[in-house]
């Protein structure tokens, strides 16, 4: 899942991982990507932290609270690096992020997912 | 007597007289034997005078030399001489006479008389010996006499007084006028009348003037008197003493000059002085002193020091303190003391005592008391100023007044009470904070309007103050005075100058506050812009990657290019927002104006942004009504339109946006309505400044910028723009704008008006 409310960013995600074989869920916000979790549980969840409505702060705070989410695995996106670093997220990308490293990240938390091939 | 003529009776009448005579008579031959002796002298009587017939004059005198006086003188009178001397034999005097005895011119003997003047001589030497010691005494006492004999007005001096006034001694007697013109001139009348009055009166007198010796000198005389005589009939005689007090006269008169001067000196000395002796009894004191310590003048002359202690401790802060000082003072005689003196008024005092010395004993104490109010209060208020500036150059502006109100009691007050008028409430700072009288006063409404004032609240003296910031009154300093003070025109001059200083750090803390607060903007700015160029980086980042290093199907392909290219529209929007921000603030905002419908301006940029709409589900409506035509610059109106747009899909997303444009009284107005969170009343003012945003800008991207920009270029078109929101209940922005054609030739570029 991608939660970001930058459209043109959660796009390019969302293809680039589709072009993986991915399937991708785009948020636009911590409320739309707590809303599509009730129906889907995601692998892996990308957050943006700064959002309007619910920034990825609480989104990940949400998540952890919740017994059904606290397992999913969060890849935090964003340009602070020092203020993301103190978040308790698997995995940290410093936006703009590099293709290559968005991959392997998705890779790692997915090998042993079913692809769409 | 009878006549009886014959020759015996007359014999016998002429023995008588011989006889009778008191004294003696004889003649000698000229061998000086006594041929006849007559007289009668204590010790020669007719018998014994005629025994000594026959004798010799060597017999009688018993000698026969030549140079005895009496023998002496009866051989020269032999020799044709008168002789005429006085002789001493046994104790008597005697004046005698002898003369040759001649019978035809020729000396037969001589003929002798003497009379015993021994008294008259004994009463004259005694009389010569008395006026030579009379002289004497009146030399060496240098007192001179005179005698006036009224009748024959004539005035006799001693010789004393002849040297008193610096005469030769030995001036024969005068008459009064003479010898008052030795008199100074302007005494001269006075002593004549002293001398009449005493005559007349018969009352001795007493008398000082001045005399002017020959060589001019002046002398100061003292003279006393009296009238000699009967106590009836006219008094013959005035008499005088005198005698030269020109010495004393002089130090009498230079010790009370200085008497005069070193009260005088007392009494134009600053300082209060009281002089005790070891008695307790007040031995001087100046006017100083009086008024220094209220003592009223009828007081001091009765009251000894004890008395007096007690009645004028009370003004004192600490009375017994003083008191016993006092006291300790006095049982050290020795001591020296130096003491500073509170009194209830606020006056100071510094107080030296010494011992008063006086032929190098002890003899009391000297007190002075010098009034230091007012250096005192000057030192108190420059330390008390330097305190305050201390306390107030804190940027905490709360916790400085509360300090700088508890530094304020008791020096400047009871009570001192700041309210503060800030964001429209008032915030009230008081000390002491406990015990506080109630109820304390409210700012007063001079105060409030800027003026300074004393007023009264009960029986206590309240001074109010304004806080002048930049000319508006930011707040009131209140003092309430102790109750026995009132508060006066230097207090509130100095509460007036602490008022600036307080005003300054207010000042001070809000351009503080205002700096941070624009650091803080900036800082958030510059995230901001981060974010917002990171987002296109990174979408253009991603779909370069993609397209360069994998083998995309073409749908992503063209998805990866469409994505280019929105962001990099997006970005150069981005860029030109940040020039136009630089232009607005430089004031170069350029205008093309031309005529517009604004109507179409509307449309286009509803249908421009129907994509970001949709995208954040929003309805937009656009109502349209009127002549919509003015003479404006088309892009920067279409700029306005978007970024208002742009804020209430932002702000409202998932809710419709109405857009209603209408021509009203020769302007154009438009009106953008969302249905959003609205906007907190404290942040409607500042909404179009620049970077300023409602909320916090992690939940909402953006520059901050689009509002600002908007009312630039409204400003610029001689418009308004302003806001209408409350919280929960979306916004509306309305736009309005002179709808005035052009005359063709005003077509053209022009400067914005900013």
């Amino acid at each position: 899942m991608v939660v970001d409310d930058d459209d043109n960013v959660r796009r390019m995600m969302c293809v680039m991982l589709e072009a993986e074989g991915y399937a991708t869920i785009g948020a636009r916000d911590g409320l739309d990507a707590l809303e599509r979790m009730r129906d889907v549980s995601p692998s892996l969840v990308f957050v943006d932290l700064m959002m309007p409505r619910m920034d990825g702060e609480n989104l990940i705070h949400s998540m952890r609270a919740d017994a059904a989410l606290s397992a999913i695995p969060i890849a935090i996106m964003s340009g602070q690096t020092h203020a993301a670093a103190a978040w308790p997220a698997e995995t940290r990308l410093v936006k703009p992020v590099e293709l290559d490293d968005l991959l392997s990240v998705a890779d790692r938390y997915s090998r042993d997912l079913p692809r769409a091939e | 007597m009878s006549t009886d003529r014959s020759p015996d009776r007359a014999r016998d009448y002429l023995r008588l007289v011989f006889t009778q005579i008191p004294g003696a008579l004889w003649a000698t031959d000229r061998e000086l034997r006594l041929t006849l002796v007559h007289g009668r002298t204590p010790r020669l009587d007719e018998k014994a005078a005629d025994r000594l017939v026959g004798q010799t004059v060597y017999e009688f005198i018993g000698t026969t030399d030549p140079t005895e006086p009496a023998i002496a003188h009866h051989l020269a009178a032999l020799a044709g001489t008168r002789q005429s001397f006085a002789y001493d034999r046994r104790g008597r005097t005697f004046e005698v006479l002898i003369e040759p005895l001649l019978e035809d011119d020729r000396v037969v003997g001589c003929v002798g008389a003497a009379i015993d003047v021994t008294e008259r001589r004994v009463e004259q030497v005694r009389l010569e010996r008395s006026e030579a010691r009379l002289a004497e005494a009146q030399r060496v006492a240098h007192v001179g006499s005179f005698e006036w004999d009224i009748a024959n007005d004539r005035v006799t001096s001693s010789e004393e007084l002849w040297r008193i006034y610096g005469i030769a001694a030995g001036t024969p007697a005068e008459t009064l006028d003479v010898a008052l013109s030795r008199i100074h001139p302007e005494d001269r009348p006075g002593f004549r009348q002293a001398l009449l009055e005493t005559a007349r009166d018969r009352r001795p007198f007493r008398f000082d003037h001045r005399i002017v010796r020959p060589d001019g000198e002046v002398r100061v005389i003292h003279t006393v008197g009296d009238a000699i005589g009967d106590r009836s009939g006219p008094v013959p005689r005035v008499v005088g003493s005198c005698w030269d007090v020109t010495v004393q006269h002089d130090t009498t008169a230079r010790l009370r000059q200085s008497v005069a001067m070193l009260e005088a000196t007392l009494d134009a000395t600053a300082d209060g002085i009281l002089v005790v002796g070891s008695d307790g009894r007040i031995v001087a004191h100046n006017r100083r002193f009086l008024e220094l310590w209220r003592v009223p003048p009828e007081m001091i002359n009765k009251a000894d020091d004890a008395t007096l202690l007690s009645s004028v401790a009370y003004q004192l802060e600490d009375p017994r303190a003083f008191r016993e000082g006092v006291r300790e003072l006095f049982d050290s005689p020795e001591q020296h003391a130096f003491e500073i003196l509170r009194f209830r008024d606020g006056r100071v005092f510094e107080r030296f005592s010494k011992p008063q010395v006086v032929d190098g004993r002890v003899a009391g104490r000297v007190w002075s008391f010098r009034d230091v109010s007012v250096r005192e209060r000057l030192l108190q208020r420059a330390t008390f100023l330097a305190d305050a500036a201390r306390l107030l150059a804190s940027l905490d502006t709360e916790r400085a007044l509360a300090s700088f109100c508890g530094i304020a009691t008791p020096f400047l007050g009871e009570y001192c009470v700041i309210d503060l008028l800030q964001n429209g409430g008032a915030h009230r700072i008081v000390a002491p904070s406990a015990g506080a009288l109630a109820p304390l006063p409210d700012a007063h409404r001079f105060a409030l309007n800027g003026h300074s004032v004393i007023f009264a609240m009960g029986h206590r003296s309240v001074l109010a103050v304004p806080l002048l910031v930049r000319d508006a009154v930011s707040g009131v300093i209140t003092l309430v005075a102790a109750p026995e003070r009132t508060y006066s025109k230097a207090d509130c001059t100095f509460v007036e100058e602490l008022a600036r200083r307080i005003a300054l750090s207010l000042d001070n803390a809000r351009l503080f506050e205002s700096a941070r607060e624009a650091l803080n903007s900036r800082d958030e700015f510059l995230a901001v812009a981060a974010h917002e160029i990171r987002g296109p980086l990174t979408s253009i980042h991603l779909a370069a990657q993609g397209l360069l290093g994998k083998s995309l199907s073409a749908e992503a392909a063209r998805t990866a290019l469409d994505v280019i290219q929105c962001e990099d529209r997006r970005l150069g929007r981005f860029v030109d927002d940040l020039l136009d921000l630089g232009r607005a603030r430089t004031g170069q905002l350029y205008l093309t104006l031309q005529d517009v419908d604004m109507g179409t301006i509307v449309r286009d940029v509803v249908s421009r942004m129907a994509a970001d709409c949709a995208a954040a589900g929003c309805a937009v409506s656009v109502n349209t009504d009127g002549d919509l035509m003015g003479h404006w610059d088309a892009v920067r109106l279409e700029q306005v339109i978007t970024n208002l747009l742009s804020n209430a899909i932002k702000f409202g997303p998932g809710k419709p946006v109405a857009i209603t444009a209408e021509a009203v009284n020769s302007r154009v107005r438009v009106r953008v309505t969302d249905q959003g969170i609205g906007i907190e009343p404290a942040m409607l003012p500042r909404i179009f400044d620049r970077f300023e945003r409602a909320v916090e800008a992690r939940h909402y991207g953006g520059l901050g910028l689009g509002l600002h920009i908007a009312k630039t270029i409204v400003d610029g078109l001689g418009g308004t723009l302003v806001v209408d929101s409350q919280p929960g209940h979306g916004a509306t922005f309305t736009l309005e704008l002179p709808a005035l054609r052009s005359n063709h030739e005003d077509q053209g570029t022009h400067h914005g008006r900013r």
